[in-house]
């Protein structure tokens, strides 16, 4: 079992690394953001780089939890292919807990990147005792985007628009969110809604602060719409 | 609020002046301009539309002209000390970022007509062969060598402030 696992996980590492486009989004783009970001307002802003170093963490859990699990998903049932998959000799929940596994393993590279490159640029590394909080941020924000894309692609909308659908949430949760700066300092309006989205949570337990009950309730409402949504979703080909 | 107002109009005169380049460069060399326009995708932009130089000195020339207007403009700036302007320091800086971009510039132009499978195509299905090209030129190891140039510009007119 403990074998399949790891050659499940292998496979897609394996696979995602093939995709150029996938690899600059979600390992090169948020140190680029992180650069930036940090440059021009974290030089000798300790406070800030380290605000900073979450707030890239979360886009980038929310990205991947977004783009990498639901729609992919969604087209392994779309295109057939999990009839073929399920005729192969292995459990199907391998296969998956791989591709969950595989994202995981990417996200801990992006924040091994992260601190590297803050060290060198901005001599900041992240305290010790933080990086349970940010290996627990990770798994948490995985689960909750992952089965917030799920829902969004199993929603029955046209095959093709999902795509559509999850970039609007995504941004919007960015841009709502204290990713890059405090917007709730701007806009109290603006602020109080990214308060609502799941985001600013992730952000909380990635910064070891307290994130209340709103972020057990973006965990059990996808799953529960997902569930909904699966037994009655049919597919046409 | 007036400093964003000010430096997307210095930004939009920059862009300008960019095609302006262009234009002169095309002019100088007799190269037939077919269409001066904006266009939408993949970012809002001008553009200028030429009969496609056959000699190389004229390519180069022709597609880098526009940035050279705006080092230009960069240098007269820097030499007369006028960063005091902010919304010239922004409207410029964007300027450079933008068409600098390792996404969909006159350097991506530049580069992707002079690889192979271009070369070897011609100028037939010139627009095909192009998107073929720019697809295997993008996320490549050079592509990544220009990205982060890009990235060391960036933080260097980041850090003039």
């Amino acid at each position: 079992m403990f074998k399949i696992l790891c050659h499940s996980i292998y496979f897609h590492l394996i696979n995602y690394l093939r995709i150029k486009q996938a690899v600059f989004f979600s390992l090169a783009f948020p140190i680029f953001l992180f650069i930036v970001f940090g440059n021009i307002w974290g030089l000798n802003q300790q406070e800030y780089v380290a605000s900073l170093f979450t707030g890239v963490l979360g886009m980038t859990i929310a990205s991947d939890g977004l783009f990498a699990i639901g729609p992919v998903i969604r087209e392994y049932y779309a295109s057939g292919l999990i009839k073929y998959l399920r005729k192969l000799p292995m459990n199907i929940l391998s296969y998956f807990i791989g591709l969950i596994i595989s994202r995981v393993i990417s996200l801990l590279v992006v924040l091994g990147l992260l601190t590297v490159v803050s060290k060198l640029m901005f001599n900041f590394t992240p305290p010790s005792e933080q990086i349970i909080n940010l290996i627990a941020g990770i798994v948490i924000g995985l689960f909750l985007f992952a089965f917030l894309g799920l829902t969004i692609s199993f929603s029955g909308i046209k095959y093709g628009s999902e795509k559509g659908l999850i970039n609007f949430v995504f941004f919007g949760v960015l841009f709502t969110s204290n990713c890059f700066y405090p917007v709730g300092q701007f806009n109290r309006i603006v602020g109080a809604i990214g308060d609502a989205l799941p985001l600013n949570p992730i952000l909380h337990v990635l910064r070891g602060e307290a994130s209340g009950f709103i972020i057990v309730l973006w965990l059990i409402t996808p799953i529960v719409l997902f569930s909904v949504l699966f037994r009655r979703i049919k597919f046409v080909r | 609020m007036m400093i964003i107002l000010h430096s997307l109009l210095f930004f939009l005169l920059f862009m300008l002046i960019h095609e302006g380049g262009h234009i002169i460069a095309a002019k100088m060399m007799a190269i037939p301009i077919q269409k001066v326009g904006a266009s939408l995708k993949p970012y809002p932009h001008f553009y200028v539309s030429v009969t496609w130089p056959r000699s190389i000195i004229q390519k180069y020339t022709y597609l880098f002209a526009g940035m050279a207007i705006s080092w230009l403009i960069f240098s007269i700036v820097q030499i007369n000390d006028y960063w005091g302007i902010k919304s010239l320091y922004y409207g410029l800086i964007i300027q450079l970022i933008v068409e600098m971009n390792p996404f969909h510039s006159d350097i991506i132009i530049a580069i992707v007509t002079n690889r192979k499978g271009f070369k070897k195509a011609g100028l037939n299905n010139f627009e095909s062969v192009y998107k073929k090209e720019l697809a295997a030129y993008h996320f490549s190891a050079l592509w990544y060598l220009h990205f982060s140039l890009w990235m060391f510009v960036i933080v260097l007119l980041l850090k003039m402030t």
